[in-house]
């Protein structure tokens, strides 16, 4: 009989570790952005992607601009 | 038999939180509710000195300089309880003048500095006690891409799209330039070259310690924070924290063709950094530009962590700020506050 609790508690402990790692990954953008597909972006030069004012740089042809380029 | 399970069950644990200890969640960085803000005190508007667009702070003394990013000057000095201004670093496309500075910086005692990264000068301003000395300007290694500068007596720190490693190490006397380590991998994005994680981390505050020892940079579109040391002509990563990373689209395969853009989910991340001897100062954006578009650097998170990466504090603030800057003499913050109006503000810490 306390075998069997034992295995059970066991059995929970690793349950959470592994709800535990999964949550985390979830939450992180590795798992958010699997979803979002890098090559939408090879659109060529007419790819619509402006850089806005902002904190920060976008790189456009290898120069810094000031801003940030966003794309949905 | 039993022990066995136990060694097990133990084992299995060990390993399952080690593979998440290098990442935390985002929810790591929301205050706690119920927890009182930080307390602020507006000190002065930046309008009774014809500033409307301030990026950037550093107070000493009873001085501040302010970064402005649309008047005819790149930077104004102002004096608390005095209405005069004065400009420094005309915008202009000529030799010795800027059309843009960033980098704002001020955590070596006596000396403020800005850095033109179209053409790779910082320009360094000291200071005499209250009294602002003629700014000059240091070039910085040429042919390569500077993005972000910060000055502690003879030696300069910098970050930008180098191919050689993270940070440029140059002393101006001698002329040595070392680079040492290297840009934070992305786990969506495995495999990137040097230049591209350049790109992709380009937005960066770096700030030096008062001691000129070690110096933290934060990256403005994650929660990324890296913590080096300068020991010698060496720079050595003391810690580096990950809270998370950027969702971003990359496309190209060589610089002139490479897009980055991020995703308009990201949650904007470090704005700003102000450092002391003993603490890491963070301003946390936490927002999306789908969540908030006009107000993404209005921060009202601010992160501690001591010099060995510990997080000693997480509050909210009591308005919003988009940068700040420490005071030694006072041994506070001061910022940019939002009342709506731009303001100085004082933390009450």
């Amino acid at each position: 009989m306390k075998k069997n609790i034992r295995k059970i508690i066991s059995l929970v402990v690793i349950i959470v570790c592994g709800i535990t790692l999964y949550y985390t990954n979830f939450t992180n953008s590795s798992a958010i952005s699997s979803f979002i597909n890098p090559e939408a972006l090879a659109g060529g030069e007419n790819s619509g992607l402006t850089c806005e004012d902002a904190p920060g740089f976008c790189i456009i042809d290898g120069l810094p601009v000031n801003g940030v380029t966003y794309k949905e | 038999m039993k022990h066995k399970i136990y060694f097990f069950t133990i084992a299995t644990a060990i390993i399952l939180f080690s593979c998440t200890s290098s990442e935390q969640p985002v929810e790591a960085l929301r205050p706690e509710e119920g927890q009182e803000a930080i307390k602020m005190e507006v000190v002065a508007s930046f309008e009774q000195w014809g500033i409307n667009n301030p990026r950037g702070i550093v107070k000493s003394n009873h001085s501040v300089a302010v970064a402005n990013r649309t008047s005819h000057h790149n930077i104004s000095l102002v004096k608390l309880g005095d209405f005069t201004r004065t400009d420094r670093i005309t915008r202009s496309r000529h030799n010795g003048q800027a059309l843009h500075t960033n980098a704002l910086d001020g955590s070596a005692s006596h000396e403020i500095t800005a850095l033109n990264f179209q053409s790779g000068q910082l320009y360094v301003t000291p200071q005499t006690g209250n009294e602002w000395r003629g700014t000059y300007c240091i070039q910085l290694p040429e042919g390569v891409q500077h993005l972000t500068a910060a000055k502690s007596g003879k030696r300069i720190v910098a970050t930008g799209l180098y191919e050689q490693g993270r940070y440029l190490l140059y002393s101006p006397e001698d002329g040595s330039t070392g680079y040492f380590l290297s840009y934070p991998e992305h786990p969506d994005h495995p495999g990137l070259d040097e230049y591209t994680k350049s790109a992709l981390y380009a937005s960066s505050v770096l700030r030096i310690r008062p001691d000129g020892q070690a110096f933290a940079c934060s990256d403005m579109r994650s929660g990324l924070l890296d913590i080096c040391r300068i020991e010698g002509d060496k720079i050595e990563r003391i810690q580096q924290l990950c809270f998370y990373y950027p969702q971003v689209h990359i496309s190209g395969n060589s610089p002139k063709n490479l897009k980055i853009a991020y995703d308009k989910n990201t949650i904007h991340g470090f704005m700003d950094v102000a450092v002391s001897n003993e603490r890491i100062y963070v301003l946390y954006s936490g927002k999306s530009k789908k969540q908030d578009r006009y107000n993404l650097t209005h921060c009202q998170t601010l992160i501690t962590f001591d010099w060995a990466g510990n997080q000693t504090d997480l509050r909210s603030l009591e308005m919003p700020v988009s940068n700040i800057c420490y005071d030694a003499e006072e041994n506070t913050l001061y910022g940019i506050g939002y009342t709506p109006e731009a303001a100085i503000v004082k933390f009450i810490l």
